[in-house]
């Protein structure tokens, strides 16, 4: 068997299509290569669930025979990847991060698996996530049934939440790609604190279909990946409609590159204060540059804020409120006490007190906060901010600790996580620099089903940029 | 009740948290008001922005 090289690890997913397809490497010694490294450093990290080694030898040896009768599949043939454990996995246990479910094993699988096996990807693991995708909330890095997400660039630190294991497996090279799912901020956050490039598409562009639901109204799934090409190849391959699905838009995403469209006709709002008061001071030198890299490219740059509505409040009420009754047997079964964190326990069983006139207020708020975003698109094509205003935690710091400087007056896009979510829009979150050592990320979001706009642009900063192609010292 | 010297140590051991472990937790009971308040806080918040009364709850999930 040849020996593959670190850098095989690293590589995009057009480059491992580019070798598969040219016979450098069979798709058996890529998948053993990478089921190696994960079974040996995803521990390390706590980013595996689960691994999958026969199941993914037979997909690989499937894939070579196509291979070597000349049956090309397209861009995700032979590729190992690895799902956010919240994802149903016919015959093998489905855990959902969490004591209670540890033994848990579902009929079918998930739609996005479905689809990943159409598009003849080789599902290596299931990947460690924190405890219901975090619930309604939770206050420590180890609330989670495999232990906190420790994050390759500093073990010391968080690889965020709740799609760690996603984030910590693909810094790390132990997937080519990972699925992850966001709530609010789950695929955003280990995105940026891992230093890779994740996607959260547009509420109803992917299937849910066979996910554990945290919240039916604000769930989404999406890549996390090495680049901006990466997550337009898997979106393809995930996204459209689906009848299993009540919230599926019916669309579908087409990995396009020549209609995209011209920098200079994508007018991108951005907000002074977020770059230059909210960002941690360290993370704000690299963030003023990528704004700069985004005004070269041709992006005409105009500040604008978001709308100022009680963001955090209308989230938390909405998704305790769903979480609370999707969960209320566990909770009335007392086996929610299982749990790791105490915090997520007790959150869950206060959601069941919350009444209809509240979840309904917040859902009316709601649909102001979707009113402020269509009146913002309207003038603005594409919203930057920073991807998170600091870097990764320390694994040991409680998550909900106060903040220990002044917090300005100005909204910004402060608030663009819960904002984009309650909305339903998509958006990017690309790496941008370091500080200490530590990834800091710049996001991009834009009106629904405008992923290629946000893709593009994603697409030409890491052209013009190489920390997406920056590897952890492990 | 006798205690041993050895089972004394493992006592106050025991409440000693390793390097990188949590700090400790409040009680339950504590956390569950604490979460009560939380919500209580949240409430209070919606109830202090004021919508039109012509403004529905969102049923489209997105924004379009």
């Amino acid at each position: 068997m040849a020996e593959l090289s670190g850098d095989i690890f690293y590589a995009t997913i057009a480059e491992l299509s580019a070798g598969l397809r040219a016979k450098q490497f069979s798709c058996v010694e890529l998948t053993r290569a990478y089921l190696d490294r994960m079974e040996k450093l995803g521990p390390r990290f706590n980013a595996l669930a689960l691994l999958l080694r026969e199941e993914a030898i037979g997909q690989a040896k499937d894939v070579d025979d196509d291979l070597s009768r000349d049956r090309v599949r397209g861009p995700l043939q032979g590729i190992p990847c690895g799902v956010k454990d919240l994802l149903a996995l016919r015959g093998h246990p489905t855990t959902w991060g969490a004591k209670p479910f540890a033994g848990q094993v579902l009929e079918n699988d998930a739609a996005v698996v479905k689809r990943l096996r159409k598009a003849h990807a080789v599902l290596t693991s299931k990947l460690a996530m924190v405890e219901l995708a975090g619930g309604p909330s939770y206050r420590y890095a180890a609330a989670s049934l495999t232990g906190p997400g420790l994050n390759p660039w500093d073990r010391s630190r968080w690889s965020g939440g709740s799609s760690s294991g996603s984030g910590a497996a693909v810094a790390a090279g132990l997937v080519a790609f990972a699925i992850g799912s966001e709530t609010s901020g789950s695929i955003l956050t280990p995105s940026a604190y891992c230093g890779i490039t994740g996607l959260r598409p547009t509420y109803g562009l992917v299937s849910r279909a066979g996910a554990m639901s945290l919240s039916w109204t604000m769930d989404k799934i999406g890549p996390m990946c090495r680049s901006a090409e990466d997550c337009s190849l898997v979106l393809a391959a995930i996204a459209g409609g689906d009848s299993a699905d009540p919230a599926s838009a019916r669309k579908s995403y087409f990995h396009a590159p020549k209609f995209w469209r011209k920098f200079q006709d994508l007018k991108t709002a951005y907000a002074r204060v977020d770059f230059e008061e909210w960002a941690e001071p360290g993370a704000r030198e690299p963030l003023q540059k990528a704004l700069a890299v985004l005004k070269e490219m041709g992006l005409p740059l105009v500040e604008a804020k978001m709308p100022e509505l009680p963001y955090g409040p209308v989230t938390s009420t909405i998704i305790a409120a769903e979480a609370a009754s999707i969960f209320e047997p566990l909770i009335r079964s007392g086996k929610v006490d299982e749990l790791a964190d105490a915090k997520q326990i007790t959150g869950l069983k206060a959601g069941l007190e919350i009444k209809a006139k509240d979840y309904l207020k917040a859902m009316r708020i709601r649909t102001e906060v979707q009113d402020g975003f269509r009146l913002l698109f309207s003038q603005v094509d594409v919203i930057v901010a920073p991807a998170r205003m600091n870097v990764a935690t320390k694994v040991s710091e409680p998550l909900d600790r106060p903040v220990d400087r002044s917090i300005p007056k100005d909204i910004g896009f402060s608030r663009i996580i819960p904002g984009g979510n309650l909305a339903g829009l998509p958006a990017i979150s690309l790496p941008c620099g370091f500080v200490d050592g530590m990834p800091v990320g710049i996001q991009l979001v834009g009106r629904p089903f405008s992923e290629s706009n946000l893709i593009a642009i994603g697409a030409e900063f890491q052209r013009r940029t190489d920390f997406h192609r920056r590897r952890p010292a492990l | 009740m006798k205690v041993t010297r050895r089972e004394v140590a493992a006592a106050l051991l025991a409440g000693v948290p390793a390097a990188g472990q949590q700090p400790a937790a409040p009680a339950a009971a504590d956390e569950l008001a604490a979460a009560r308040e939380t919500l209580a806080r949240n409430a209070e918040a919606l109830t202090q922005y004021e919508v039109a009364i012509t403004t529905e709850p969102a049923f489209v999930f997105r924004t379009i």
